[in-house]
């Protein structure tokens, strides 16, 4: 089943297959949901990074070998919750991003990583979140001043 | 597809069931997002090597269906939710779109011209309408394939 989504947020839910599916389209979900909160062109290619590496690591820590991932977006944030994962899941993850010459992904690009549990403490969760400054330029400003 | 078969467990096409659909997404039904399931179907193309035009179909298709639950769905003054399930199996795509609404009912009010439902009858391979286990309304789709998968 899909992640519990607020009708009135501004979240999504996404579950897809492990494989080549997995990234394209958590990449254009992210990336979409990101560039509509009016995030800058650098934060925005942090975000679809993150979202690669979770394509690419997530599904091995899942208990059902899929990706499963909650996006939120909030002015200014980015919020990703992996998961469910494996006992361990989260530190596993991270570690997992961890790419030579370059240093973790994970843990170079947010703001925050944390692992967590459910309530029951049956699965764990990676909630990672990227902070940005909202883009002052957007169309409706640019469409403004040309008017003017 | 899966390269560990675990989301291959798919029994999809004309009504049957999807155990473990290869995508599942659920978004606040509100405009905006129709485009993010558009895009995301984008990506699953990508993925599948379909051609632009087999693509151009389904993408149009479940625009109509989203869109139906966008301005239909619900009441105007409640929020609710949409859910997309895809799943590949062997040359045909079946597509999910579902919702929590007041189901698929004439409506003399209604603001469109009515051409959404017959427009993707028209560009998928089948077309139904129902309700899941859970009473919630559901437009099936499915889709063929099998043009692109052979130019791939």
């Amino acid at each position: 089943m899909t992640a519990d989504v607020e009708p009135g947020s501004n979240t999504a839910s996404v579950i897809v297959a492990s494989g080549p599916l997995a990234a394209p389209v958590l990449g254009r979900v992210v990336g979409m949901l990101t560039a509509r909160a009016d995030c800058p062109i650098d934060r925005l290619d942090d975000a679809l990074l993150v979202a690669d590496a979770i394509a690419a690591r997530a599904a091995s820590f899942s208990p059902d070998g899929r990706v499963h991932v909650r996006v939120n977006v909030e002015l200014g944030s980015l919020e990703l919750l992996v998961g469910p994962l494996q006992p361990d899941g989260a530190d596993d993850l991270i570690a997992s991003a961890a790419l030579p010459g370059i240093g973790n992904v994970l843990e170079r690009v947010s703001d925050e990583l944390e692992p967590e549990r459910d309530l029951d403490d049956r699965h764990e969760y990676l909630r990672i979140r990227l902070g940005f400054d909202v883009q002052r330029a957007t169309m409706i400003d640019r469409m403004g001043s040309d008017a003017s | 597809m899966a390269s560990d078969g675990s989301a291959r467990t798919v029994e999809s096409v004309s009504g049957e069931v999807n155990a473990t659909p290869d995508l599942e997404l659920k978004l606040p039904a509100r405009a905006e997002n129709v485009a993010v399931v558009r895009h995301a179907f984008g990506g699953f193309a990508e993925a599948l090597s379909v051609d632009e035009q087999t693509l151009a179909d389904i993408k149009l298709a479940i625009t109509e269906a989203c869109t139906n639950v966008v301005i239909h769905a619900y009441e105007d003054d409640v929020d609710g939710c949409l859910e997309v399930d895809a799943s590949i199996k062997g040359r045909s795509l079946a597509v999910v779109i579902r919702d929590e609404g007041r189901g698929i009912v004439p409506r003399p009010d209604s603001p469109g011209l009515g051409l959404g439902l017959p427009l993707i009858a028209t560009l998928a391979e089948s077309l139904e309408l129902g309700k899941d286990d859970d009473d919630r309304t559901e437009v099936r789709m499915t889709f063929s394939l099998d043009e692109s998968l052979e130019a791939a």
